[in-house]
């Protein structure tokens, strides 16, 4: 895999028209800026919805650009591993269905047995027997009747297990434990599927690694959707808890009644008794939709905050100088002893696992998990422009590429109705185009995505922020002058 | 033996045609994956949706022309438009070439960049297809929808199986054997057509030759949109339009085309019929099938389905991954990607 | 230190390294000599771990390490460079630097985080160790700068300066001096031997540069063919004539007796020519030759390859462009095609200045070039392959393929044929026939002989020289120069990018300063 850098020696020469950190901010704060702009002119509720989907996007993409940025691995299947950690949400925090259980349980662990067998016996005539026609023939056998056998068990206890009031369960629920613990979980399932890719496609080049995780990710989601008995398939698992307060709760609580009548008391002591209490209950209500918003919030910055440092202490260690040293060319480096396949097999696995984590955290945020939804576009490719935007290769770049993709990708739509709604004005109300074109500017935003990752990649190919140049802390001034 | 006939009708019915089929649309949209591949060295992440764009407007120009009372019955009206969906999407194509792949080309930048570049216009064109016709399942197909009802057919031959071949599947097989024929012709028999393949043989020998870099790449793109439209349509015309549905053909595209050899045309046939035919014969119910040939105290319970249909991607992955395994360069030596 | 055994690496029918035996000797800087594809970098790679050997066995220290990974061997203490620089171009110099070092703290994930203040310790002291070779190689004012945006020489001394960084116990250059300029080589070479002596590092090197090898390495291994051919000191090896021979290539004699059924190709006998215009014949005046590059410099990114190189040739003459290896021949003949961009000098085609076309419009006005590899179009049949040389012609062809099958009957049988399937003496014949296709007035030719048979190479210069009695220029780069020099007209002989001698070919092989200056210098 080599060079993944679009850009070609940049920096260096050009000569950086900003320091690297100033940059930042000021993106920063242009994306805080217009999340306030959201804030004041839409609504509050609205800018902390997005905000949450920012934090999480932020997140996918800082998985994807340890990925690519780091490693210059360039993975197509995030949808997958997203999928995965929702999937970790509901087997965490669903309680077990005893009665499916008690139907198909034995059988499926029978299965599941025979699975194992099946695999661990192909594995040693792998390993035991010469290559040749009659390992061939062997593992063919073995794997043939193992399936027989699993299917023996599988398709009965399936059987079983779905019957289970399928209305209501038809599944073996989960585990029952406060759904926050399906995050880390989420990422290990991620991983583990990460690395059974690994040991398959990446030892191939670019092409196959990209197309085989295309695959391994559209396999998923196949069976995600038709596993009833795990995930309800298409019938979707719903009312997961949370790991914050419900806002029905709230709306109870004395303490929060009481904070907020405390916060408006100017407002409402100049209404009338009836009137007050009727605006109090309003602000409460609003108030507990922004307060539980909030608290999610506070738990995905934090989370973002925790991957975001790991990774940029990382990547600034000798671990992340040779993990670029690998991207750029990993013959030299090989030759400077460094085990090429090891550190792609690991960069694989950790930045799938960042991608996991942030897919059970979209889960556990949407409340529900419905496989029907995952749309490569949204899942794979967003993403992507999302790292590619904000500058691959730079941490702080992929967490920008989150929130500012993701905001553009949510304004979009109401823009673009504007856009068209004012631009046909003069058309008749009923006219067909103009139907037309307000019913469809929703798919502006597929258009809009395309078009700025291919002007990014043509006029910035760096990104919003680039690759920061690992210069020492004080040069001292004798020292930067480039020598002729 | 009628039963042996029953279930060999059954098999025709339900596996050979939709197979053949399917395996024919595969092929020539693994043909025009690997066309780009073997000339501009990159994988082509746009092509499915260069096929929905094309089957899109070959719809509008066939609805346009339904309105107007054009018909060409029994055949559908959409052979008529498919000329004009062909201009359309040489001409799409050739916008994405002249605005983003020259640049790319002429700075000499590394395929996976030419890659993430494909991604870009992906977005593009699926954003324009549905705008233009929305995400939803359209119909456009008319004329005759059987050559052979499956009434007739048990009532010609007194079996208890119907065969039923639908116009659609006639046409697909009948128009990919004829543009095979004609795309081989042009690359073998053709002044352009072997500077093609000379290109795509040794880039720096073909310019040393005097071959016009620009003249073959314009060729490529031309063969792709028309090879895309016409792949695009059939499969319109046999099951439906859909944008995401063609989304998804990449896959099973890019499978065919590896499998085969990728850059070699005759791989991509042979690997579109691989892959189809293991998706249809691994997702088909064997059951009836065996009840016929089984004696009866054989007779299986279940439906006898190697995988659920669902998995159809599955199959061609795992096919993939096989052949990626055992022969990197796929079964005619292809280059090694 | 490392012994080689009977070491073998072929790449399909192409015996690269064949049964090559060799000692690399502990503390010592030995250096590898050869033509090119002698197969040294080959070698180099095979033992460096970068390609499986298809047979022998290489120790290191006494450990059987044949098969080893790269990582591996670099682990065991063998570290090597590259002959095209493979710096990493995103990191600093000194990170470059910095990465080397095996087994550092901060290399495992989890140290990074939970390990800091030790990782700091060690970054300081690597940093230390870093600024040191920096100091030592003179590169101190580049820590900072992007390894991308070194120059071809600074890359090299980074290259050594990695080498540095490790406790090495011994190190493979391949061509550090290749690209790098008078004072910056002698730099190098000194940071070499302090190496050596201070740090008692072994290496082992290909070198192009006589002067070098003089200077660095006791003892030199001469390679030839895939194998050793002898091994001495830098003075032995010089005036060893079996070295000389191997670099001029075999002569005619040797293979007389294996082509009998071959006519023997003749120089042109040339007597009713008068002495003056035989003058005339060997000074450069613009005028008088067709096809000429004038005082061609330029290269390949900052180096010049070329410096005010002259070449020349005449309708129906056969011109030979010899000299030592990395002497720019190649280069010159690219400048000349336009696949290079000169900094000064202009070519001219028949009293036309041509040095602003593209190499497309060249062929257009009947160049023909046959690149030494890669050469024919595999997947296309014989036939498809002239047609394809014919591309430019609108004109109706039949005839001038006749005349290529008349010239070369085999390819008449094989028309049909995949050009990937023919031997490697055919193929030759394709593309030297595919050249020929448009009728070119200039046939330039890269090395039409590297790799084939001798019976086949004796084919190969009796067509050419029937091409060349056509009336085509024919202007040629070959390493076997006393079979190429013994069938021209005249001969270049080029060191270090410039005219060294000019002369007719057989004077030119008879001339003792011409055999020295193949060795270099």
């Amino acid at each position: 895999m080599s060079q993944p850098q679009i850009q070609s020696g940049q920096s260096g020469q050009s000569g950086q028209p900003m320091q690297p950190m100033l940059r930042a901010s000021l993106a920063f704060a242009v994306i805080a800026a217009l999340l306030l702009l959201v804030g004041i002119g839409q609504s509050w509720s609205f800018a902390l919805a997005i905000v949450n989907l920012c934090l999480i996007s932020a997140i996918m993409a800082l998985g994807v650009n340890i990925q690519w940025g780091f490693g210059g691995l360039f993975n197509v299947g995030i949808m997958g591993f997203a999928a995965l950690g929702g999937v970790a949400a509901v087997l965490v925090s669903k309680p077990p269905v005893v009665a499916a259980w008690a139907a198909g349980g034995v059988n499926l662990l029978l299965a599941a047995v025979c699975c194992a067998v099946t695999i661990a016996l192909a594995t040693l005539l792998y390993r035991r027997m010469r290559k040749g026609n009659a390992r061939l023939l062997c593992m063919t056998a073995v794997i043939g009747l193992g399936v027989l056998a699993m299917r023996y068990f599988y398709t009965p206890a399936v059987g079983a297990i779905e019957a289970v009031q399928p209305s209501q369960y038809g599944y073996l629920g989960g585990l029952g434990l406060p759904i926050i613990f399906s995050w880390a979980v989420g990422g290990l399932f991620a991983a583990a599927a990460a690395w059974v890719v690994g040991r398959v496609a990446l030892g191939l080049r670019a092409d196959y690694l990209a197309i085989a995780t295309l695959g391994i990710a559209e396999i998923i989601i196949a069976f995600l959707k038709n596993e009833d008995w795990l995930t309800r398939g298409v019938k979707n698992v719903t009312g997961l808890p949370r790991p914050v307060p419900y806002e029905i709760d709230l709306q109870q609580t004395p303490w929060f009644i009481h904070w907020v009548q405390q916060r408006n008391a100017a407002e409402l002591s100049e209404l009338s008794p009836e009137a007050s209490g009727e605006a109090l209950r309003a602000l409460v209500v609003e108030a507990s939709s922004l307060f539980v918003k909030l608290c999610y919030s506070g738990l995905f910055a934090a989370v973002l905050a925790v991957i975001l440092a790991l990774s940029i202490t990382a990547l600034n260690s000798p671990w992340g100088r040779m993990m670029r040293a690998i991207r750029d060319n990993h013959i030299a480096a090989n030759c400077m002893g460094k085990h090429i396949t090891a550190r792609h097999r690991q960069v694989f696995i950790l930045g799938s696992a960042v991608v996991g984590i942030a897919g059970a955290m979209l889960t556990t945020l949407d409340g529900q998990f419905t496989p029907g939804t995952y749309n490569p576009l949204r899942f794979t490719f967003l993403i992507w422009v999302m790292v590619i935007v904000g500058g691959s290769g730079n941490n702080l770049g992929a967490v920008l590429g989150g929130f500012l993709v993701w905001f553009v990708w949510i304004e979009v739509e109401p823009a673009g109705l504007w856009l068209v709604d004012n631009a046909t004005a003069w058309l008749h109300a009923q006219h067909p185009v103009r139907v037309h074109l307000l019913a469809s500017a929703q798919y502006m935003r597929l258009l809009l995505m395309g078009l700025v990752l291919l002007l990014v990649m043509r006029f910035s190919p760096g990104g919003i922020l680039p690759e920061v140049v690992r210069r020492r802390q004080a040069p001292a001034p004798a020292e930067r002058k480039p020598a002729e | 033996m009628a039963d042996l006939l029953n279930a060999l009708v059954l098999f025709a019915n339900f596996v050979l045609i939709p197979g053949l089929s399917y395996g024919a649309q595969l092929a020539l949209g693994a043909l025009g994956v690997t066309l780009v591949y073997g000339v501009l060295r990159f994988s082509n992440f746009a092509h499915g949706d260069t096929m929905a764009f094309g089957a899109m407007a070959t719809i509008l120009v066939t609805w346009w022309l339904q309105a107007r009372g054009f018909h060409i019955h029994p055949l559908p009206t959409a052979l008529l438009g498919l000329p004009f969906g062909i201009a359309a999407t040489v001409l799409l194509c050739m916008l994405v070439e002249r605005t983003v792949y020259r640049y790319y080309r002429h700075k000499k930048s590394p395929p996976l960049v030419f890659m993430i570049a494909s991604v870009g216009v992906m977005l593009i064109i699926n954003g324009v297809v549905r705008f233009v016709i929305g995400a939803d399942d359209r119909q456009f197909a008319d004329g005759q929808r059987f050559l052979i009802k499956a009434r007739d057919f048990k009532q010609a031959t007194g079996l208890s199986e119907g065969l039923s071949l639908k116009v659609s599947q006639g046409l697909t097989i009948v128009i990919a054997i004829l543009l095979v024929i004609a795309l081989f012709w042009f690359l073998q028999k053709t002044r352009s057509g072997k500077a093609m393949r000379a290109f795509s043989d040794n880039e720096e020998l073909a310019l040393l030759s005097g071959i016009d870099p620009l003249r073959v790449v314009r060729m490529t793109w031309i063969l792709a949109a028309a090879l895309a439209t016409i792949a695009g349509t059939l499969y319109g015309l046999d099951k439906s339009f859909k944008p995401f549905t063609y989304h998804q053909l990449l896959l099973p595209i890019f499978a065919a085309a590896i499998v085969g050899g990728i850059g070699k045309p005759h791989g991509a046939i042979a690997g579109g019929f691989v892959i189809a035919f293991s998706e249809v014969t691994i997702t088909y119910a064997y059951k009836k099938f065996l009840i016929y040939l089984l004696p009866a105290a054989w007779q299986p319970h279940g439906l006898v389905q190697l995988l659920s249909t669902d998995y159809k991607f599955a199959v061609s992955f795992i096919i993939l991954v096989i052949v990626l395994l055992a022969c990197p360069t796929g079964i005619f030596r292809g280059r090694v990607l | 230190m490392i012994q080689v055994h009977s070491l073998c690496k072929h790449f399909g029918g192409l015996k690269a390294v064949h049964q090559a035996t060799l000692n690399i000797q502990r503390g010592k800087i030995t250096g590898l000599i050869g033509p090119n594809g002698a197969g040294k970098t080959t070698l180099f790679n095979t033992i460096a771990g970068v390609y499986a050997p298809t047979g022998g066995r290489i120790l290191l220290d006494g450990e059987d390490v044949t098969g080893f990974a790269p990582h591996q061997l670099f682990a065991k203490g063998l570290v090597r460079t590259f002959q095209i620089a493979h710096e990493f171009p995103t990191l600093t110099v000194l990170e470059n630097l910095m990465m080397v070092p095996p087994a550092q703290l901060g290399e495992r994930l989890v140290n990074t985080w939970l390990r800091r203040r030790r990782m700091h310790k060690q970054e300081a002291q690597l940093r230390r160790q870093a600024e040191a070779v920096l100091e030592f190689l003179k590169l101190s004012p580049l820590a900072d700068e992007l390894a991308g945006n070194l120059s071809g020489g600074q890359k090299k001394l980074l290259e050594l300066g990695r080498t540095m960084m490790t406790d090495a116990k011994v190190v493979l250059l391949d061509e550090v001096g290749a690209g790098v300029n008078r004072t910056l080589l002698n730099d190098i070479g000194d940071a070499i031997l302090r190496l050596n002596r201070e740090r008692n590092y072994t290496f082992c090197m290909i070198e192009h540069d006589m002067e070098m090898i003089s200077r660095l390495c006791d003892p030199v291994i001469v390679m030839a063919e895939g194998a050793v051919l002898t091994e001495g000191s830098a003075a032995e090896v010089n005036a060893n004539e079996q070295v000389i021979e191997a670099y001029l290539g075999r002569g005619l004699g040797i293979k007389r007796r294996h082509t009998a059924r071959v006519p023997i190709p003749q120089p042109r006998p040339q007597p009713t020519r008068s002495d003056a215009s035989a003058a005339a014949d060997l000074s450069e005046v613009a005028d008088m030759r067709f096809f000429i590059g004038e005082a061609m410099t330029g290269g390949y990114g900052g180096a010049d390859i070329l410096d005010a190189c002259t070449v020349g040739v005449s309708k129906g003459e056969i011109v030979v462009i010899v000299g030592p290896n990395g002497a720019g021949k190649s280069t010159a003949m690219k400048a000349m095609l336009g696949m290079l961009k000169l900094r000064h000098g202009r070519i001219m085609l028949g009293g036309v200045d041509i040095s602003g076309l593209a190499p497309q419009a060249r062929v257009a006005r009947g160049i023909a070039f046959v690149p030494q590899v890669a050469n024919v179009f595999v997947t296309m049949s014989v036939q498809e392959n002239l047609e394809m040389g014919a591309y430019l012609r609108r004109d109706d062809f039949t005839a001038t393929m006749e005349q290529v099958f008349e010239l070369f009957p085999v390819l008449r049988e094989k028309r049909r044929q995949l050009a990937g399937e023919l031997s490697g003496g055919q193929r030759q014949q394709v593309a030297v026939a595919r050249a020929l296709m448009t009728k070119p007035s200039v046939l330039m030719l890269d090395e039409p002989t590297a790799g084939v048979s001798p019976l086949v190479m004796d084919d190969l210069f009796a067509r050419i020289l029937e091409v060349r009695d056509s009336g085509v220029a024919i202007l040629m780069v070959e390493q076997n120069a006393r079979q190429a020099l013994s069938i021209a007209d005249r001969g270049y002989v080029l060191v270090l990018g410039a005219n060294r001698h000019t002369d007719r070919g057989a004077a030119l092989l008879a001339n003792p300063e011409v055999r020295k200056s193949f060795l270099g210098g």
